[in-house]
């Protein structure tokens, strides 16, 4: 049971390096052997030499990004890359989705995909796809849709879980919105599941949580990184409660986005701080929990400035319509969410407020909205932490975000040139907006 | 690793084109200690076998043995040529990649387009080709010309028009120095339009360089150097002010001028040829700065500047930085983008600057500066993590704004001063397959480009709403 | 030549009995057997009335339990014999007017020859058989998977009929709709889950299977390896026994045609038979086929019927699209929510459908195949053998001749609702474009079509 990693762009391959590598470092922790053995069945494998290698392949259309990770992960000593599971050009795609996607993509299909294809075919067991991207720039978002596509058409059955970085809301790439207009619209119809971090979010916790002066990119990176892996790392499902889950991608996908026009999930996890002060901090589960369910129904990436006003609303059984409509501005809305627990005393934790029905939509149909993970291994430096991985509509509003400044953009025709230079016609732009506010009017009225 | 030619023409070109070979060895100099030839190398220079010169094949890897500047130097007189290939640059450049005649175009941009145009049209394309096949990926050209005198305006543009016949796929970067109003050509205005519609029909992007502008710059620098207390010590190592490598041995009076020119191009490479946490392509300037075909003169500032002469001088905040890059005084030409409207800005940062110093910036900046409507945050920035010699950081801002549109006004109206008393017409008419129609068509396409900018400029300040949203029935 | 024809024969008749065999039948006889009652020799007759009734009693299941006790008696074989075969339709004289006395006197072993190859052109009796062998397979080595905790997963049992305990919650239709994809969506997931396990287990077989030295001894002692080991050879075995059938099959279908050509040649021996009979005979023959005839005319209503109520069936199922025409899905939901107040007369009716619908085995397969690693391709188009199982006759016993009706009502049905389709699809474009023209006249009103699903 593995999961294959697709790393595509400056960012994907940035964010997948960081992320094998607190993979490897949180196997290697003391006292989690049969932890460590699953974790890297599914992240890595051996090979000839011994060596512990990612299952992952690096694309980019230039090769800075690519030589950097790939000397990164051999200097840890720890772990490296496949000596052949990368690809990369000379020249970039120039911030253009369009150059990625009908150009750079197309051309290099046959190699790309055939690395893809090595990559799953040696997993026993294929867990899902991971590609990661961000939606910004050309190569990432461009050719990374167009290599999603090409990995559904080979594997129309397998798990595909796309993670996306979206930039920060302004000063990475003047034609973001469009790309990520672009590409969100793409995916949805590929991809089976589609997690967000968003660079504005993740910069914020680096800053009030992490207690970091100059955040640099690599700082953003690896909370992104630690995120995910306290996501992807094992665990205990409720399916398999003896041993660590085979099948986490298919689990999380089951509990999470059953429905194809809900496809959206994002992240908060607790506690989050920098090493120096985890040493002299202690958690308890009560407490974690309880932030975290505000952290949730209050749509607030960090615990710092939750707004503790909000509530659930009460359903009231005769009259749920009513109670609905009065509930709180700020209130966040679930399809469905899943709770990751690790650390000592796992099993006291009680997470029956997770449960309510009030903060679900009405019509998912009873005890299927939540689930609930756990380990009593510490991740990653944590004696104890918590993680949720939600279907709300905390992505609605900056969604809502950048189709509004694309769509402003589109209406005086800006930069289309660009994309039409390409092959992306305004019909073309005009079929991802409708998809994109069909999403977003989906998830207004769940 | 991409590669990328520079194409020097005219008397101003092919000084520029010296300050940025002098400066691009020095700064790979300065980061390459090794002494081996690396990929951020290969962007501008090829490595070759001296015994060879530049007809051998490449070497790739290994030792720096002879660099050789992935250049092609056109120019219609022999003077300043002549003196590159005597002066210490020598090595760098040999003879197969000059094209020189002996008489000049005479300030005719007639000249330079259609006698020279059409008789060194196959040399010019030759010698381009056999750079180009020099390149294992070649991104981009840099043209490097003046506006004002017969071949950098005429035979420059004309330049420009075979390498996109050439090269439709090969982005084009043209650095234009425009003239001053004082300028001693008396056909310069006729040079600069005619030369204009060719920059705004076949040019990737144009990077405008006032003359007064540098000259009200290279004031500052020495004025900061001579009132600085401790008198004038400069800084030997720093780019912008040295001497160091010039043609003649001594420091020439255009040297300052030009080597801010030569700046702009080394930091707007940078980052395509040092590594970065946030790369900027070359290609990414365009699509991010250009967003109508036709608009894409982008205003360029570098900072910091007179601060770099003079290690007296303190040095700055790097907030300053961020704040001298949008003030009217480091702009490349006379304009003040402040006071106009921004369509889309790129900050190219290098140095130890991290991203959460861009954001604030951006932040602390963003309320002073007006964008339009639907690009009001049409930011797009870049950091490479190699600063240039001798600064701590430095910051290019190339903003695409509405303030060039003074310039071209101005241009205009001393061109139909002569154009309308037919002053000097007949030297052109002369030129075999130049019409009066080229003047009046030149004429109503600069016309309409400044239409264009004025009407966006019109939306300044005016409340615009957001474009009425797509509907999706329930 | 005629020797090595008869060598021929020999083999295709062997891979045959082989074949049977493999797939659990009894008492087959041998190929010199088949010979012997091509020229009707009586001392094959008793083996021929068993290897009949074996066979029999493995393709017609039947709905109540056949008295045990009763199977050794030669006399009562030959009676379920006759009767299983006149509910099949087989219409010859024996079959349909028995002599006075005794079967096994009166008839000869080419006439159970004959009926043998009637069975076996009739339906699939074959490839039902081996399908019933492979999924008794897939069923074993599922419990031997779960066993070994490779799935991980036991909450398949999806609250499918969408209410749960919604029924308290005031739900109307958009939200039902979106139960009904919610649930349908998790059940999709559920199935690629499969799908991924099943996989893994036919690599992981391939791999045993292909690895030339004994596996190393796995290190662990874990007791759950050992179990896993010990489930895994069982599998193995299985799976072995499998492509031991399956081989067995293919075998057998290259030699097929050769066989009937064999076959051809028995009943031309029994041609020559009754030419040396009575022609008498042959009125009451006819007479005989006649009344088999209406046994056919009673299946032939019932499809009739069938078809009504399919065609009902889906033009309800085109209304409920008109009205919701993204949603297809949900339309037997929503129409059901609508027009049903009463759960009790929805699950009747329902109930009432299934059994319809089984009847016609409209769908391929019994159980949601979770694979298809092991599973072959059993001819999708045709419809399963256990149309013509006796069981079926109060819900619309269906004949060989019946049946290849039915199929062509059916192709029919969906010829015409593929015309339909096309017309609605049609009168949809136009419709549409005459939206876009209303909306092209309208300032600032931008038509979107609706999501693509």
């Amino acid at each position: 049971m593995s999961v294959v990693a697709v790393q595509l762009g400056q960012c994907g391959n940035q964010i997948g390096q960081q992320l094998f590598s607190v993979i490897n470092s949180d196997s290697n922790g003391a006292n989690r052997k049969t932890y460590k053995e699953c974790s890297d069945e599914r992240f890595f494998y051996e090979n000839s030499k011994g060596d512990l290698v990612a299952r992952s392949v690096l694309f980019d259309m230039e090769p800075k990004v690519i030589s950097q990770a790939i000397t990164k992960a051999s200097k840890s000593g720890k772990w490296k890359y496949g000596e052949t599971a990368h690809f990369c050009q000379k020249q970039g795609s120039g911030n253009n989705w369009a150059n990625g996607f009908s150009v750079h993509g197309p051309r290099h299909e046959e190699v790309m995909t055939d690395l893809v294809r090595r990559e799953v075919e040696r997993c026993d067991r294929l867990a899902g796809i991971l590609p990661m991207m961000s939606v910004a720039g050309g190569t990432g978002s461009g050719m990374g849709t167009y290599v999603t596509q090409c990995i559904r058409d080979m594997y129309p059955n397998s798990f595909i879980f796309n993670h996306l970085t979206w930039p920060y809301c302004t000063g990475e790439v003047i034609v973001q919105n469009y790309n990520s207009v672009l590409t969100l619209s793409h995916l949805y119809q590929l991809s089976d599941a589609i997690l967000v971090h968003e660079n504005d979010t993740v910069h914020k916790i680096c800053a009030q949580l992490m207690n970091i002066k100059h955040i640099s990119i690599s700082d953003v990176n690896k909370v992104i990184a630690h995120q995910l892996g306290s996501v992807l790392q094992p665990a205990f499902t409720e399916h398999s409660l003896s041993s660590y889950s085979r099948d986490p991608i298919g689990e999380l996908l089951c509990s999470l986005v059953c429905h194809p026009e809900f496809k959206l999930l994002s992240l908060c996890n607790i506690p989050q701080m920098c090493s120096s002060s985890l040493a002299y901090s202690a958690f308890k589960w009560p407490g974690l929990l309880k932030h975290l369910r505000q952290m949730l129904i209050a749509n607030a990436k960090m615990e710092e400035g939750i707004d503790w006003k909000v509530c659930v609303p009460s359903v009231d059984k005769s009259a749920g319509e009513m109670a609905r409509n009065k509930r709180h501005v700020g209130f966040n809305t679930s399809l469905a969410n899943l709770l990751i627990l690790r650390g000592k005393d796992v099993s006291t934790a009680d997470t029956g407020a997770f449960k309510d029905s009030g903060m679900y939509a009405p019509w998912l149909p009873a005890g299927g909205t939540f689930s609930a993970w756990n380990t009593s291994v510490p991740f990653n430096g944590y004696e104890k932490s918590a993680t949720i991985v939600s279907n709300s509509q905390s992505l609605l509003r900056p969604l809502d975000n950048i189709v509004k400044k694309a769509w402003n953009m589109f209406a005086s025709r800006a930069y289309i040139h660009q994309y039409t230079k390409f092959g992306v016609s305004e019909e073309d732009f005009l079929d991802c907006f409708t998809t994109l506010e069909q999403i977003i009017s989906s998830y207004t009225h769940p | 690793m991409t590669q990328s030619i520079v194409v020097q023409v005219g008397q101003c070109g092919n000084q520029v084109g010296c300050r940025f070979w002098d400066l691009a060895l020095r700064e790979h100099a300065h980061v390459n200690k090794k002494g081996i030839y690396d990929e951020a190398l290969s962007s501008f220079f090829r490595n070759v076998d001296p015994r060879n010169g530049g007809g051998g094949p490449d070497i790739t890897g290994g030792r720096i043995t002879s660099l050789k500047a992935r250049a092609v130097l056109v120019d219609m007189e022999e003077g300043v040529v002549n003196e590159i290939l005597q002066g210490p640059l020598r090595e760098v450049f040999d003879s197969t990649q000059l094209i020189t005649d002996v008489s000049g175009s005479g300030n005719n941009w007639a000249v330079g387009y259609q006698t020279y145009g059409s008789a060194y049209r196959e040399q010019i394309v030759d010698t381009v080709r056999r750079a180009a096949e020099h390149c294992d990926c070649l991104q981009c050209f840099f043209l490097i010309h003046s506006m004002g005198g017969g071949t950098g305006s005429g035979l420059g543009t004309r330049v420009l028009n075979l390498l996109e016949e050439e090269y439709p796929e090969v982005c084009r970067i043209v650095t234009s120095i425009y003239p001053s109003a004082q300028d001693d050509v008396i056909t310069s205005p006729y040079n600069s339009v005619l030369a204009m519609r060719e920059l705004t029909e076949h040019a990737d992007c144009v990077l405008p360089v006032e003359n007064q502008s540098l000259v009200d710059i290279v004031k500052k620098i020495q004025h900061m150097v001579h009132s600085g207390k401790m008198g004038s010590v400069i800084k030997k190592d720093t780019t912008i002010t040295s001497g160091q490598g010039c043609v003649s041995g001594t420091e020439k009076p255009f040297d300052a001028m030009n080597n801010i020119v030569a700046n702009l191009l080394l930091n707007i490479t940078s980052s395509a040829r040092f590594e970065g946490s946030l790369n900027m392509d070359l290609n990414e300037i365009g699509m991010n700065l250009v967003p109508f075909p036709r608009l894409h003169y982008l205003v360029s500032s570098l900072t910091p500047l007179y601060t770099l002469a003079d290690v007296n001088v303190p040095s700055r905040r790097l907030d300053q930085m961020f704040t001298d890059a949008f003030s009217k005084e480091h702009q490349l030409i006379q304009a003040d983008p402040k006071h106009s409207l921004y369509l889309a800005c790129a900050l190219m940062v290098r140095g130890n600057v991290q991203v959460s110093d861009l954001r604030r910036n951006i932040e602390r900046l963003r309320p002073t500066l007006p964008f339009v409507s639907w690009n009001k945050e049409g930011w797009k920035t870049g950091l490479c993590s190699v600063p240039p010699v001798g600064h701590t950081h430095s910051l290019l801002a190339l903003a695409n704004n509405t303030c060039v549109k003074p310039t071209f006004v101005e241009l205009k109206e001393r061109f139909v001063r002569l154009y309308r008393r037919k002053a000097h017409l007949h030297h052109y008419l002369h030129v075999e397959g130049i019409e009066q129609a080229c003047f009046s068509d030149a004429l109503s396409s600069l016309t309409s480009l400044i239409e264009e900018y004025e009407q966006l400029d019109a939306t300044k300040g005016r409340l615009i709403p957001d474009a009425p949203r797509l509907n999706i029935a329930l | 030549m005629r020797h090595a024809k008869s060598v021929k024969v020999k083999e295709v008749i062997t891979a045959l009995c082989k074949l049977l065999s493999a797939l659990g039948i009894d008492s087959v006889p041998s190929a010199e057997s088949f010979r012997r009652a091509k020229f009707n020799q009586a001392d094959v007759t008793e083996e021929l009335w068993k290897f009949l009734h074996s066979i029999l009693m493995k393709v017609c299941v039947m709905e109540c339990t056949y008295q045990d006790s009763a199977q050794s008696n030669l006399d009562s074989q030959s009676l379920f014999v006759r009767s299983a075969l006149w509910h099949c339709g087989y219409g010859a004289e024996w079959v349909l007017e028995p002599k006075a006395g005794s079967l096994r006197v009166c008839v000869g072993s080419r006439d159970l020859l004959l009926a043998f190859g009637w069975i076996l052109s009739s339906g699939n009796p074959l490839e039902f058989l081996l399908e019933e062998k492979a999924q008794q397979l897939e069923r074993l080595s599922r419990s031997a998977l779960d066993h070994m905790h490779l799935l991980g997963d036991g909450d398949s049992q999806v609250d499918v009929s969408g209410t749960g305990e919604g029924g308290s919650k005031p739900i109307n239709g958009e939200m039902q709709l979106r139960t009904l994809q919610w649930q349908y969506g998790k059940l999709k997931l559920h199935w690629r889950r499969l799908l991924a396990a099943q996989e893994e287990r036919s690599r992981l077989t391939h791999r045993i299977l292909s690895s030339p030295a004994p596996l190393p001894e796995t290190s662990s002692t874990d007791s759950s390896h050992k179990t896993c080991s010990t489930a895994l050879h069982k599998e193995l075995e299985q799976i072995q026994s499998l492509n031991a059938t399956l081989e067995a099959y293919l075998n057998w279908k290259s030699l097929e045609p050769l066989f009937w050509s064999w076959m051809d040649s028995v009943i031309d021996n029994d041609v020559s038979r009754l030419d040396e009979d009575a022609v008498a005979d042959v009125s009451q023959r006819d007479q005989g086929i006649k009344r088999s005839c209406s046994h056919a005319e009673k299946s032939r209503e019932a499809v009739k019927q069938l078809n009504e109520m399919v065609q009902l069936l889906e033009a309800e199922l085109r209304l409920g699209q008109t009205q919701q025409p993204d949603h297809s899905l949900s339309t037997q939901g929503r129409h059901q929510a609508q027009h049903l107040t009463s759960d009790r007369e929805r699950t009747e009716v329902e109930r009432r459908v299934t059994t319809r619908l089984q009847g016609l085995r409209l769908t391929n397969g019994r159980y949601p195949l979770p694979s298809r690693a092991y599973i072959p391709c059993l001819q999708d188009s045709q419809p399963a053998y256990s149309a013509h199982k006796p069981q079926k006759v109060e819900s619309g016993q269906v004949r060989l001749t019946g049946k290849l009706q039915a199929l062509d009502v059916l192709r029919d049905l969906k010829e015409r609702e593929a015309l339909l389709q096309w017309k609605l699809e049609l009168l949809r474009q136009t419709q549409r474009e005459e939206l876009q023209d209303h909306a092209s006249t309208l300032e600032g009103l931008v038509l979107i079509p609706p999501l693509k699903r």
